[in-house]
């Protein structure tokens, strides 16, 4: 990849101390980012994603650590660094936004103190100073009336624009880094797509990286470069968007492309993935997807895939990632019959 | 045909508030479920679907218009009166975790559709293990609790809850928007073995194009308290004759490469208490004339059968409003430029 990257993970794991004792949540997980792309993180409920992105910002709360590997934002080591250091961090170098904007706002501030908030804590200016800069932002992110509704409170907003408060929040301080967690899932379809446009956007004017997670093969298809695929808390492929679509070699990307419901392609019957994700206190033996698997050997019963390289920069965790593409009939017909 | 719809709603409308300041949360609906059908109703939020959910169901009066169950007008029904009926009509709703009682056990739920209903022990006892059986939960998960199963889980529970009454209709109301993708197509996959299996007829109420588009035969698009096109779901997927609809469908989100970034629609939907003048859609419309903003729209039939509520509906090589498109319908005044043919 050219240039350093803006976030580099390399085999993080975590774990959350649990009444049954130290559970394992995330294992060795490894991925970059670098300036100016857009990586998706796309898995279901419990696949780890958003522990990751938690991980990431030392966001875990008491009961969760990081047990090993190393996270870098800008070459800087976050593990290594103080909880003083970390406020400098977020919201400066990295900044986040999630899924239900009115939980992420203060209901008894205004949304322009709340963006002033950030420039005042991380450029240290007065509030008459972060006043123009908040105008400015707030018309940036696409809010009508940006003077006006400085003074407006996030119940009078709607959802859409109170997710575009969100964005102002974070990129106040133009982070070279913004994690977004589910940022249009509570979003009606039109706002979605203007708020994917607008991230598009601002992207392109900061040349910030994106951490984007979604469980929505299609917000995936739309913003990401690259994608990362996530399952019972491993990465089970990585790759670009076009290998992840073109050439899926993981069964479960390839089941969860299936089992997206196409909206503008042709019609398809529901492809039903059987069974559900294993809890991380009840992982399988060998691959954590072979249960739910239809091309499952002996061998993935038994042992636990690595990563493998299957073409430059495409890595799959699976035993018959070279085999896949001979597969794809399995696949057909399995999604058929459902 | 003859058959009897199971549901057919006339002209209705609910209105929220009081003088000045009305919302008008379902305005002059008419729609037909057939028996063994299935319906989805899409739109976005405030655009009234689960209003119009709940005038079915009839958990609200509607201020005006007619609800008919399979051929009973139950507008006016009293509750005694209508209590013979209900069971035909169920509902399954977006949250399983709120619409099942966390004190109550599988068996208890799935039975309580049954009370009232002449059922001894054993024959309650019989219908839940079937009902268990039927949504594919195992036999023991009777003397569970909710807490105990997962959102997918939870969610065919709630449906052995709708099925054990022998429903006629079953309302889904953002039934599978909780879910992830791989449990929504069970729970789609379900629902259509249970239509196939059993002629059950479906409201399929969601935001999610997709899954509308997986499990509906006919699709009906809301705005702002009405319908704004209804047709069969590939004609509307493949042909959408009302621009709203068209942005809708580009707007949603496909899992294929080479997906544009551009937004098709700006703004927002407008407030339900100060709605736009001419067709409500207007001030958001990517092909509005001076006209739209003046006069409102009729519902519009076209040659593909699809209804549509625009004074310039998408038309090309195989769809026309049929005659009453006349430029004679709006005045000679203000004689309707047709579109066209699609850009796309």
């Amino acid at each position: 990849m050219a240039g350093n990257p803006v976030l580099s993970v390399e085999g993080m794991s975590v774990a959350f101390q649990t009444e049954a004792g130290l559970l394992t949540v995330l294992d060795d997980v490894s991925f970059d980012i670098a300036p100016g792309e857009t990586v998706g993180i796309v898995g279901e409920s419990g696949s780890g994603k958003s522990v990751t992105s938690l991980a990431i910002m030392r966001l875990l709360g008491p009961q969760g650590r990081q047990t090993s590997g190393t996270v870098r934002l800008e070459g800087q080591e976050i593990s290594a660094m103080s909880d003083r250091q970390m406020l400098a961090v977020r919201g400066r170098q990295a900044a986040m936004i999630f899924q239900e904007p009115m939980s992420s706002l203060n209901p008894l501030l205004s949304v322009g103190f709340q963006v002033a908030e950030v420039l005042r804590a991380h450029l240290g200016l007065s509030a008459r100073q972060a006043r123009s800069r908040v105008i400015e932002q707030l018309a940036k992110v696409g809010i009508p009336h940006p003077a006006a509704r400085y003074h407006s409170y996030p119940h009078e907003l709607s959802g859409g624009m109170r997710q575009r408060v969100m964005i102002a929040i974070a990129m106040a301080c133009s982070p070279r880094l913004l994690i977004a967690d589910e940022p249009t899932t509570a979003l009606d379809v039109t706002i979605q797509a203007q708020i994917l446009e607008l991230m598009h956007r601002i992207q392109g004017e900061n040349g910030s990286a994106i951490m984007l997670i979604t469980h929505d093969m299609g917000v995936i298809a739309r913003m990401a470069d690259r994608v990362v695929v996530m399952y019972a808390g491993e990465v089970c492929e990585i790759g670009r968007l076009k290998d992840i679509f073109g050439q899926p070699r993981h069964p479960y990307t390839k089941r969860l492309l299936q089992s997206t419901p196409s909206v503008r392609g042709p019609r398809k019957a529901p492809a039903v993935i059987p069974g559900m994700m294993p809890s991380p206190a009840a992982l399988p033996t060998g691959c954590r997807f072979h249960p739910r698997c239809s091309v499952a050997i002996a061998a993935c019963l038994s042992s636990s895939p690595p990563l493998r390289e299957m073409a430059p920069g495409h890595r799959a965790r699976c035993w018959r990632a070279d085999e896949m593409p001979g597969l794809i009939a399995d696949f057909a017909t399995a999604g058929a019959a459902a | 045909m003859t058959t009897v719809p199971v549901l057919r709603l006339t002209g209705l409308r609910r209105h929220f508030g009081a003088v000045g300041s009305v919302l008008h949360a379902v305005d002059g609906v008419d729609l037909e479920i057939a028996p063994g059908e299935t319906l989805g109703v899409v739109g976005e939020s405030g655009c009234g679907k689960s209003t119009l959910a709940r005038l079915v169901l009839k958990l609200l009066a509607p201020s005006a218009g007619r609800v008919e169950i399979m051929g009973h007008d139950v507008t006016n029904m009293s509750e005694r009166a209508f209590r013979p009926l209900r069971h035909n009509l169920q509902a399954v709703f977006q949250d399983p975790m709120s619409s099942l009682n966390p004190r109550l056990t599988v068996r208890a739920i799935v039975g309580e559709p049954l009370d009232g209903r002449r059922s001894d022990r054993r024959e309650r006892a019989a219908r839940v293990r079937e009902m268990l059986r039927v949504v594919g939960l195992p036999n023991d998960a009777a003397d569970r609790y909710p807490h105990a199963f997962s959102g997918g889980q939870r969610q065919r529970i709630a449906i052995a809850r709708a099925l054990a009454a022998d429903p006629k209709l079953v309302i889904c109301d953002e039934a599978t928007s909780a879910l992830d993708v791989s449990v929504q197509a069970q729970i789609l996959a379900l629902l259509l073995e249970l239509q196939a299996q059993f002629g059950i007829s479906f409201m399929f109420i969601s935001h999610n194009l997709g899954a509308v588009r997986q499990i509906s035969h006919r699709v009906a698009v809301m705005y702002l308290g009405r319908i704004v096109e209804t047709g069969n779901t590939e004609q509307i997927f493949s042909r959408p004759a009302h621009p709203y609809t068209a942005a809708l469908l580009e707007a949603a989100p496909e899992a294929e490469l080479h997906q544009k970034l551009t937004a098709p629609l700006a703004g927002e939907v407008p407030s339900s208490y100060d709605r736009p003048k001419g067709c409500h859609f207007s001030p958001r419309c990517p092909r509005v004339q001076s006209y739209c903003r003046e006069v409102e729209p009729e519902p519009l039939m076209m040659d593909t059968g699809q209804v549509v509520r625009c004074h310039y509906p998408e038309i090309g090589p195989g769809i026309h409003p049929t005659e009453a498109a006349s430029p004679a319908r709006y005045g000679a005044a203000a004689t309707p430029r047709p579109w066209t043919p699609a850009a796309s």
